[in-house]
């Protein structure tokens, strides 16, 4: 059959999906067990066409995930046997997830209010609207994000992208009111402004994410050390402290 | 006893002796994957079910797990299934999720 192999990956790739919600124990045998199924099924020859014999193979690798997840394991916190603790985890998500929705929906409404007023009512241009809008949401999901952050280079970057959009955007405004040059000259240059916050505010977005990984893996690093210090390697050379136990990445 | 167990009890006991690989309890007591194998670790974990691998093939396919009813599996089975059998003729059977240690 024509692309057996890459379908083959595919199951395979659920089959170990599904592996990894299973306790460590029973992981590698069940991945085993069922990736040597696989190929069982897809050259079954009670069934035809070979369509659906695929159709079957990936059904079959699909479905082991629904098992996975509803079974003993790691899989516990996302399966039907969720205990008490979890639950309230879960709930409280909910609720943060609910405001937030909420929040986002105000928003919406008040920006397509003042949209519509603005291009319906004072027939404003609305490629420059959805242009400022963009601008205006990056930039405030940035500048919330170096609020939870604060400190480090996205600030600056963070900084520069406000000024440039500023500054391009009142340049043309002014133009505009004082009847300066030509009218596209100063749309370029509020258009460049735009540009440029629009990858200062980017820059800054990626420091903040970066350093958000550092911190975490530094935190990791902190606990697994002081794990260390706790539990029986206390009593090991002080070099031992300074390994880092990390889960191998799979 | 749920009516997905009484399949693979029915499927096992067709041939007793004869071990059975995962695909072929499917077809024979048409379940999902995602159903048959939690019941089978299940059932292994109760002891009524013992699995063992195919030896490695020449062709370099990856070897199969077999199950297969133990002794006392036989035994529960073929009663578990008698009594159902019987509760069917005596009133129409409830079935359900099975409780947690039971079949």
């Amino acid at each position: 059959m024509r692309g057996e192999r890459w379908l083959l990956r595919v199951g395979e790739f659920l089959v170990g999906r599904a592996a990894r919600h299973l306790p460590a124990a029973a992981r590698v045998e069940r991945y085993q067990e069922w990736a040597a199924e696989l190929p069982v099924i897809l050259g079954d020859p009670e069934i035809k066409p070979a369509a659906a014999r695929a159709a079957r193979m990936l059904w079959f690798a699909a479905d082991t995930v629904r098992g996975a997840a509803l079974g003993p394991g790691p899989a516990r916190r996302g399966g039907a046997h969720r205990g008490a603790a979890s639950m309230g985890k879960d709930a409280r998500w909910l609720g943060v997830g609910a405001a937030l929705l909420t929040g986002l929906a105000v928003l919406l409404a008040i920006l397509a209010f003042i949209v519509y007023y603005d291009i319906f009512i004072c027939s404003a241009s609305l490629a420059g609207y959805v242009s400022s809008l963009l601008s205006y949401s990056l930039a405030s999901l940035v500048g919330c994000l170096l609020w939870r952050r604060p400190g480090g280079a996205g600030r600056y970057w963070f900084g520069a992208g406000v000024l440039a959009a500023v500054a391009g955007g009142g340049a043309a405004h002014l133009a505009g009111h004082l009847g300066w040059g030509h009218p596209l000259l100063f749309t370029l240059i509020s258009a460049c402004g735009y540009a440029v916050c629009a990858a200062c505010i980017s820059v800054a977005g990626a420091i903040v994410i970066r350093s958000a990984r550092r911190d975490r893996r530094l935190g990791m690093q902190e606990r697994s050390d002081r794990e260390q210090l706790r539990g029986p390697a206390r009593a090991c050379r002080p070099s031992c402290r300074f390994r880092m136990p990390l889960m191998p990445r799979r | 006893m749920t009516a997905p167990l009484q399949r693979v009890l029915r499927a096992f006991l067709e041939d007793p002796a004869a071990p059975r690989y995962g695909y072929d309890l499917m077809k024979a007591a048409g379940l999902p994957s995602g159903t048959l194998y939690p019941m089978l670790a299940r059932l292994e974990d109760q002891k009524l079910v013992t699995s063992a691998w195919e030896t490695p093939q020449a062709g370099g396919e990856r070897p199969r797990r077999y199950y297969q009813l133990t002794g006392e599996g036989i035994r529960v089975a073929r009663l578990e299934l008698a009594q159902v059998r019987a509760g069917q003729l005596r009133a129409p059977v409830r079935l359900g999720r099975a409780a947690p240690g039971s079949l």
